[in-house]
């Protein structure tokens, strides 16, 4: 179903928050689509809905246009972020496609990404009509606090898909992470920002882990908390990570999972 | 007439046609990274929210989705790279969940078909790729691939795929009987492709301890050499005494790592053995572990006939700390005069001049006040060597 709003931004939290909360009182997840799009009309939503069908036909969901914003809802029955976040795929080369798309599509799911509520809700509008940054990718709301020691992480690793990896997942768990591709580009982001943790890998250039950790042991003496995460397995490194203050040891290839656990320990 | 001159020239004209051709070959290669760059990057924009999505859901029970719109073979190869990449990178249900995407893509399909292709480069880019993906079903085809491939760098590769796939113990022997007909020395290369499969390496490794065929002997022992669990001792004991001198002494050598203690009996049978090899790394594995209970093992290897062990003996000794040191003055003494004492007071010496550069280390200050002590007290010197400052 289609709806048109001309409404203010105030409006459209509240309609989240009814129909959000709603799912979610009875035991439902929601999924939540909202993107950032100019000149929608009734024609494109009906072919935007159809679209969305062909693509996922067991869709239950939701369209709402709020022009007055120009923001597009899209609100899931039932739907995980996982497959959430799959639709709001679809609907990015829709909307590219017909050069709708504006700025960036947030995507959530309750209670998956937080309490449903109106604060949270808003917080998740804001994402769409007052970005930090311009651009046009699909952004995961969640709940920023994470109410643990470690806040801040910085991950060091030359693989790509390890920084990447690494930090869209702690992101989603409300972590501050950034990254650095060598020892000198970790040195000087952890000056910059003094990171709660480092994550790092002991093969890196310039600087390896080692001269890394030592460094950073010589510039603060309360030594920030380093876990190693590397693809080195013989004990000798080990032994050498420990005694130069490593807090933990991982090899790699690793589970996501025992990370996330590893970090939480140290937080204990 | 044909003149030096004209040689020359003609040196130059070939001189100038290597260069221009070596130009054009760098700007070929040049051109075909740039469009390879171009590619990835081109991947990368579009592929952005995909790869944001593969990395955000890989863990958790729903299946990875295939990619919402349509793929050209060079995006498709590009895809392909990225998901190798993560497999690798991760463990459990987040690699399995990429292999599952691969078979949705049509990866598993498209690489099973092309094994079967008449093109070497295709067979062998296929191979490569299903061991990426860990394609069960691809390891017969393998195996053939693998027996009728000659000896090259290429063959490793299958290998390597083969154990990435293998199903079973039953696959990783197979592949390993076929190599081993080639002959030749590879065990630790083939040690590290066997790590890849998924079975009991350990136990694999045992067996192949077990073997009558040295190679397989060679292939268990490089395949156990990084463990540090003393089962491995026990399991290499048995080939302290083996005819063959390479697999004598690595398994001495991983003896003396896995072990934390070792029996009496075994020490002096080593550090009595007729290889001075074995001597020498028995005497550096005791010099390690710091155990006190060798000391006179240690003393005895000081009046070992070969000079090396009687130096690393020493050393050991003065590792020992305040004990050390007194048997090793004590024996520097009681040897004196025979050439071997002065050599024993010789080291000390060295040993006291080399600490006295390194005193404002407390820790060096300490070892060198106590050497320092025991060598006077030993020897009757009146005066200090060397003061400390």
């Amino acid at each position: 179903m289609a709806v048109f709003m001309r409404d203010q931004v105030v409006d459209l939290n509240q309609d989240l928050f009814n129909f959000v909360s709603f799912k979610c009182v009875n035991g439902l997840a929601c999924g939540v689509i909202l993107a950032r799009c100019a000149n929608l009309n009734q024609k494109v939503l009906d072919s935007l809905k159809n679209y969305m069908s062909k693509h996922q036909p067991e869709l239950s969901a939701q369209y709402v246009y709020d022009d007055h914003n120009q923001v597009l809802s899209i609100l899931l029955d039932n739907w995980k972020l996982s497959a959430t976040h799959y639709t709001s795929l679809i609907l990015k080369d829709f909307l590219q496609d017909h050069h709708f798309l504006e700025g960036s599509i947030v995507i959530a799911s309750f209670p998956e990404s937080g309490e449903p509520s109106s604060f949270n809700l808003s917080q998740l509008v804001g994402c769409v009509t007052h970005p930090k940054k311009e651009s046009k990718e699909i952004r995961i709301f969640t709940d920023q606090s994470t109410g643990e020691e470690i806040q801040s992480i910085l991950v060091v690793d030359t693989d790509e898909v390890v920084r990447e990896f690494v930090r869209l997942r702690l992101e989603l768990q409300g972590y501050a992470v950034s990254e650095a591709k060598d020892g000198h580009e970790a040195l000087e982001k952890y000056s910059l920002m003094s990171p709660d943790l480092i994550i790092t890998e002991l093969n890196l250039p310039i600087l390896d882990g080692y001269q890394l950790m030592n460094q950073i042991n010589k510039r603060d003496s309360k030594s920030g908390k380093v876990i190693v995460l590397t693809d080195k397995h013989l004990s000798s490194h080990m032994n050498r990570a420990f005694e130069l203050g490593a807090a933990d040891y991982i090899t790699k290839p690793f589970s996501i999972s025992e990370l996330t656990w590893r970090i939480k320990k140290l937080n204990a | 007439m044909f003149t030096n001159l004209n040689l020359a020239i003609y040196f130059l004209y070939i001189l100038a046609l290597v260069n221009v051709v070596l130009i054009a070959a760098i700007y070929i290669i040049k051109m075909r990274n740039i469009k390879k760059q171009k590619i990835i990057d081109y991947f990368q924009q579009r592929f952005q929210d995909y790869l944001t999505y593969l990395h955000v859901n890989l863990e958790g029970k729903e299946r990875l989705h295939v990619p919402p719109f349509k793929m050209n073979r060079v995006e498709q190869v590009a895809l392909q790279e990225r998901l190798n990449e993560m497999i690798d990178s991760f463990t459990g249900g987040a690699s399995q969940k990429l292999l599952d995407l691969c078979e949705d893509l049509g990866f598993v399909h498209y690489h099973l078909d092309r094994l079967q292709s008449r093109s070497y480069r295709n067979k062998v880019d296929a191979a490569y790729h299903l061991g990426c993906m860990r394609v069960k079903e691809a390891v017969p085809a393998l195996l053939q691939f693998l027996e009728t491939h000659k000896y090259n760098s290429t063959l490793f590769v299958i290998a390597r795929s083969i154990s990435r796939c293998a199903r079973d113990e039953l696959d990783v022997r197979a592949m390993v009987s076929i190599l081993m007909m080639h002959k030749k020395e590879f065990s630790d290369l083939l040690a590290d492709i066997i790590k890849e499969a998924t079975v009991d390496h350990a136990a694999l490794f045992g067996e192949y301890l077990q073997a009558n065929d040295p190679a397989l002997v060679r292939l268990g022992l490089a395949g156990v050499k990084e463990y540090h669990d003393p089962k491995v001792s026990s399991v290499v004991y048995g080939l302290l005494d083996a005819q063959d001198t390479e697999i004598q002494r690595l398994a001495v050598r991983i003896y003396l790592k896995s072990a934390h203690f070792l029996p009496r009996n075994v020490v002096n049978k080593l550090i009595r053995h007729e290889r001075v090899e074995i001597r020498l790394l028995t005497i550096q594995a005791l010099t390690e572990w710091k155990h006190h209970t060798y000391l006179n093992e240690m003393k005895e290897a000081l009046m070992d006939p070969d000079r090396r062990v009687m130096y690393a003996s020493a050393v050991g000794l003065m590792e020992l700390g305040q004990e050390g040191v007194v048997v090793l003055c004590g024996s520097a003494l009681e040897m004196k005069g025979a050439g071997r004492g002065e050599a024993i007071q010789g080291i000390i010496e060295d040993e006291i001049k080399n600490l006295s550069t390194k005193l404002h280390d407390v820790e060096h200050l300490a070892r060198y006040n106590a050497i320092l002590y025991t060598y006077e007290k030993t020897f009757d010197e009146n005066k200090r060597i060397y003061r400390i400052v």
